[in-house]
């Protein structure tokens, strides 16, 4: 049974009285909120996700407008893991991003079996490509587009990597898409289905482009890291595909995990078998539709 | 050459982590993995070569010049003395070797 099977009553009700579980690939996510604006999103964004069949959920979210004096101004929301705040409260607008930045961080600090990265995962023909770079590099608009393009979804956010085979891990989430992207991945596809999108953020304006079906279907199926790409958007760029040598790629991906230094000999080990097995690139874009055709390329 | 440079290459070096499982060579690129402290470092061939003999037993920066001139088909050493000086310095500073004193 999926989300979208309930009715937005049936869901609304529930997620406000109790806690809806669901499963998102590796990991079971139990949500309780009374926020109306973020249930509305996550009904959206989240309605094609199977509710979970199990009692157990690895991660418990609770988002709440405290009920102290700021309530009655400049109201905030918490999100709560286990019933402890963490991260900063942010305005109600803004629950979505919190909700969805929360839950990365909680990801990030259950999944220590896995070498974590701070990256997009997509995959086509069989070769996973990770998109990794510093927020604001365009990794996430060139995830979106490259989706519309037919490549399949593993993850926005987190490149989450078995140390056991270097396979990625799929855990298809809502791809974040900030500022001028949120018009131009409407506008690229108008099927595509956004959240209300956050301003003043922190990050600029936020909103999340829904998942499609058969992503998360697939959420099981792991596939082959082949491909490393470090994009970089610039609006004067030429497009360039330039061989990066491994050892600046091996160092450069280091900077973009979130437990190599944690997992420390064995993250080394999995890091060295993943930089050894990829091809490895620097990626200058300027044209979202001309960057997309082009990673075609790679794996046809 | 300054006197410190000297001893650079006059005084004995001992590898202070196991340099076998914890680097990787792609060309004339280096890995390494300090499991003792758990950073990682880029650098080159020539570090290679001096952390390989390392491993074996602890050496003089003179003998590990004399290696890597050997290792190379050079029959001089003397274009290599100061890249290896400079390497044996930052190995140091990355607490990768250690001066061997004369009290051990």
């Amino acid at each position: 049974m999926r989300i979208s099977d309930l009715s937005f009553a049936e869901f609304s009700n529930r997620i406000q009285a109790d806690t809806i579980s669901l499963d998102i690939g590796l990991i079971t996510l139990s949500i309780h909120t009374s926020l109306t604006p973020l249930i509305k999103n996550l009904y959206l964004l989240y309605g094609d996700y199977p509710l979970s069949e199990s009692n157990f959920a690895d991660i418990h979210l609770n988002l709440i407008r405290p009920k102290n004096i700021r309530r009655y101004f400049r109201s905030q929301v918490l999100l709560l893991l286990d019933e402890q705040p963490i991260l900063n409260p942010m305005p109600p607008e803004c629950a979505l991003p919190l909700f969805e930045w929360g839950l990365n961080w909680c990801i990030v600090r259950i999944l220590h079996h896995y070498l974590i990265l701070h990256a997009a995962v997509v995959e086509k023909n069989g070769h996973g490509l990770i998109i990794t770079a510093p927020s604001g590099s365009g990794k996430s608009t060139l995830c979106a587009g490259l989706i519309n393009n037919g490549w399949r979804l593993l993850s926005d956010e987190l490149a989450i990597i078995d140390a056991n085979n270097i396979q990625l891990t799929p855990l298809p989430r809502p791809v974040g898409l900030k500022n001028q992207s949120i018009t131009l991945i409407h506008e690229l596809n108008s099927n595509n289905k956004l959240s209300t999108t956050a301003h003043n953020t922190g990050k600029g304006s936020v909103a999340f482009l829904k998942p499609e079906k058969q992503h998360i279907i697939n959420a099981n199926t792991s596939v082959k890291a082949s491909i490393i790409l470090f994009p970089q958007y610039h609006p004067e760029a030429k497009l360039a595909l330039i061989a990066k040598s491994k050892g600046l790629s091996m160092m450069e991906t280091i900077k973009n995990s979130f437990n190599y230094g944690i997992l420390g000999q064995q993250g080394f080990q999995i890091m060295r078998n993943l930089i050894d097995q990829c091809q490895t690139y620097d990626y200058h874009y300027r044209h979202l539709e001309e960057a997309t055709d082009h990673l075609e390329t790679l794996v046809t | 050459m300054c006197i410190q440079d000297n001893k650079t290459l006059t005084q004995h070096w001992h590898l202070l982590f196991d340099y076998t499982n914890n680097h990787q060579l792609w060309e004339d690129e280096l890995v390494i993995y300090n499991p003792n402290h758990g950073d990682t470092h880029l650098s080159n061939i020539i570090a290679d070569s001096a952390l390989k003999s390392l491993q074996h037993k602890p050496c003089s920066g003179n003998e590990l010049l004399h290696n890597l001139s050997t290792e190379m088909h050079l029959e001089s050493s003397t274009q290599l003395t100061e890249p290896m000086i400079q390497l044996l310095l930052q190995l140091e500073s990355q607490r990768l070797i250690k001066r061997i004193s004369h009290h051990e």
